[in-house]
């Protein structure tokens, strides 16, 4: 098999290239064609869009996105996106079902005016339950070399009037974003953070290490802190107000590995004509990842808070 | 359809001097109505009881952790059959206990979920308002009260928001309602309770929520009638010109009358616990007759729906019926019942009168007006406001009403008066 990256040969049997670690998509679902996941769009209202992409080097997209726009007394927005854990098998469909089992989880919450962060928790909750609880094979692309058990990330976003509540599991991310801010929301379950914050090894190092992009938790059965058992992923939570101008960005690692720094992604809105609806913006973003080499799944939502009443 | 006289859910007595001289054209009564003790009512009736609890950021520490384990506390302590909900307000409201019964996997619901109740924010009253209206409007068929919680002033309002809120509350539900500490504002508190049928009060600080919510709990749990109404059907010749509640405390309820029909006036009266004893003043214009002439005034009852079916409870008499007379001594008797409440609404009114006087450093009114509340507790043998007077005043004749202001008062001690002033002590009953 020929590495589509760096164009080294591994044997036939091999999924990641012998040398740099790119996979070497081979299964007869790839050679069917393109699939219905591979670029996916959302616009529930001109306010909220988002778009999820398999990129330049995957075989098919395990990224997942969910969005949904209510009225439920006053406008509510829901955003998901879950980024499936590529080492294990049925991540695809993981990160479908624990997007769709997300949303339908906060909005249930929101008809209900529940408490936001409570919410969020019982949405993660009902995410890896849904995962947990799926039968085996579901991929739309069988991948049977794969052995650990499904999992994804999960970043959510509940938006009510003008607040925002932000739960992650994983590395996925959450940014607030104006002409003025550029903030990071979220903060990665990362191995990489984790061995960085203990002083255990320098930015520099920790990136080096095979580790650099393994993450601590995920939502479903596949667990990292785990001895068999498949504890529920311990989300965090946070809230921020969400002023009339900002922009709620979540994205996966696909596009955050490309401008890891938010004031770059806030550039990379800037560059957009003013005005710009979100799912174009949205769009932008993805193919910015992809041209600077697509690696991964990438995905990115935009929620832009309007004027009420304009 | 009226229930017969043996197995009536409520007793009505009417109070009021029969005779009027000539030309007499006004009435007082006093309308005691009393709840049947026991089983009021053949079914028990679905019970709906929301906390509404300000989680604002002075709520942060002891008050909120308090909070936490008195509701938890108090949901563990309602029938099973109960159902609870927790409603949580800042600047906007949310829902941390869904509506559910209060058995053992509510019960751990509700403790799951409290562990979500951190202080931060401003204060809307009107959101945890109107959110458990829309919780009870769920219900309407269930005696539907809620304890409502707050520690400040109602600050973060969006302007002209709350009135229209209160108002789509009442007739939804009834709201008991708490100021814990003594930064939150008496006047915008009881209004909230004065609209909802409810009662406001202060809880001096967090040790005490939790026997403050045992009692409400064991309040909302002992109603067994929603939606309770007295209907006054009058003759063309009577005008109903007012009608409050005067025990257990004075309430102003002429403007919130419905009129059914032109003849009839009716006024929610809210739920009812066996054994409930509440006194009404009717105040009538009458059209004046001739001398000897009798005439029916009024005809009041007590009006409830029992399984779809609305029942009506009157007079043992049907009636209040009066008659003009020549003879002075017969018309210038005053009721003792009816001169009892008009006591007590002075009192009520001395106090309230005294404090503002006092607020504004008027000490001479203040003096003068608390010494005559404290003649006027004294006299109607109201022990209870004489102790709340004594925090107040130091009292030199408590039957002359000499007294001089106490100073460094606590403001817990002035809020409790005037929160107060207006509780009555019940008119004796003994055959008049």
């Amino acid at each position: 098999m020929k590495c589509p990256t760096c164009g080294a040969v591994s044997p036939p049997t091999m999924r990641f290239c012998e040398r740099d670690g790119t996979r070497l998509v081979v299964d007869e679902a790839y050679a069917a064609g393109p699939s219905s996941t591979d670029h996916v769009e959302q616009a529930p209202t001109r306010d909220l869009g988002g778009v999820s992409d398999r990129g330049r080097r995957h075989g098919w997209n395990e990224d997942a996105l969910s969005l949904a726009a209510e009225e439920v007394g006053e406008p509510v927005h829901v955003m998901v996106v879950c980024d499936g854990v590529s080492q294990a098998h049925n991540s695809q469909r993981a990160a479908q079902v624990a997007a769709e089992a997300t949303r339908a989880s906060l909005l249930q919450a929101a008809r209900s005016s529940l408490e936001p962060s409570l919410a969020m928790h019982q949405a993660v909750q009902a995410a890896h339950e849904a995962v947990c609880a799926m039968p085996d094979g579901l991929d739309e692309r069988p991948a049977p070399t794969k052995s650990q058990p499904p999992g994804c990330t999960l970043v959510a976003a509940l938006v009510r009037g003008g607040r925002a509540t932000i739960g992650w599991v994983g590395d996925s991310r959450a940014y607030r974003l104006a002409p003025d801010l550029a903030q990071l929301l979220t903060h990665d379950h990362s191995w990489f953070n984790e061995v960085v914050e203990s002083g255990e090894l320098t930015p520099e190092e920790a990136a080096a290490s095979p580790n650099a992009n393994a993450i601590l938790q995920a939502v479903g059965p596949l667990n990292f802190d785990d001895d068999g058992q498949t504890p529920p992923p311990k989300p965090d939570v946070v809230s921020c107000d969400l002023l009339t101008g900002h922009l709620l960005l979540l994205c996966s690692d696909g596009l955050w590995k490309y401008a890891p720094e938010a004031g770059q992604l806030a550039e990379l809105v800037r560059q957009q004509p003013r005005g710009t609806p979100p799912l174009e913006l949205s769009r932008s973003l993805v193919d910015y990842a992809n041209t600077r080499g697509g690696t991964d799944n990438v995905t990115a939502a935009i929620l832009y808070r309007r004027q009420e009443g304009s | 359809m009226t229930l017969d006289t043996a197995s009536q859910p409520f007793n009505l007595e009417a109070y009021y001097t029969p005779t009027l001289p000539e030309s007499g054209d006004h009435l007082t009564v006093i309308l005691a109505v009393e709840a049947a003790a026991g089983d009021m009512v053949a079914s028990a009736q679905e019970r709906v009881l929301v906390f509404i609890i300000d989680k604002s950021g002075s709520m942060q520490g002891r008050p909120i952790d308090a909070v936490r384990d008195s509701v938890l506390r108090g949901i563990s302590m309602c029938d099973p059959d109960m159902t609870i909900a927790v409603v949580a307000f800042d600047e906007t409201a949310s829902v941390l206990v869904r509506p559910q019964k209060a058995d053992e996997r509510g019960q751990q619901e509700a403790a799951q979920n409290l562990q979500w109740l951190h202080a931060g924010g401003g204060t809307a009253f009107s959101t945890g308002l109107d959110l458990a209206r829309q919780i009870f409007a769920n219900y309407p068929d269930a005696v539907r009260r809620a304890i409502f919680l707050t520690d400040g002033v109602n600050e973060t309002e969006r302007p002209g928001r709350f009135e229209p809120v209160l108002h789509g509350c009442v007739g939804v539900f009834e709201c008991d309602c708490w100021g814990l500490g003594t930064k939150w504002r008496v006047g915008e508190v009881q209004e909230i309770a004065r609209a909802l049928n409810g009662k406001a009060s202060l809880i001096p600080g967090p040790q005490e929520i939790e026997s403050t919510f045992s009692a409400a709990i064991q309040k909302a749990a002992s109603k067994a009638v929603a939606d309770v109404r007295l209907r006054l059907w009058t003759p063309q010749t009577t005008q109903v010109t007012l009608v409050k509640q005067m025990n257990p405390t004075i309430e102003e309820l002429t403007s919130t009358g419905s009129r059914p029909n032109p003849r009839t006036l009716e006024f929610g009266i809210g739920s009812w616990a066996p054994g409930e004893a509440r006194d009404y003043q009717l105040d009538l214009q009458v059209t004046p007759g001739s001398i000897g002439e009798e005439l029916l005034a009024v005809r009041p009852s007590v009006v409830f729906r029992q399984q779809g079916q609305e029942h009506e409870v009157r007079l043992p008499t049907g009636r209040v019926v009066v008659t003009w007379t020549t003879d002075e001594a017969l018309s210038s008797r005053i009721n003792p019942r009816v001169a009892h409440y008009t006591g007590q609404e002075e009192l009520a009114q001395a106090i309230q009168a005294g404090l503002q006087a006092r607020e504004r450093g008027d000490d001479d009114a203040a003096t003068h007006l608390l010494g005559k509340a404290v003649k006027l507790a004294n006299d109607s043998g109201n022990d209870e406001m004489t102790a709340r007077l004594k925090k107040v005043v130091d009292v030199d004749d408590a039957a002359t009403g000499t007294v001089r202001l106490k100073r460094g008062v606590s403001d817990a001690a002035t809020m409790d008066l005037e929160l107060e002033s207006t509780t009555t002590k019940r008119a004796v009953r003994r055959p008049v």
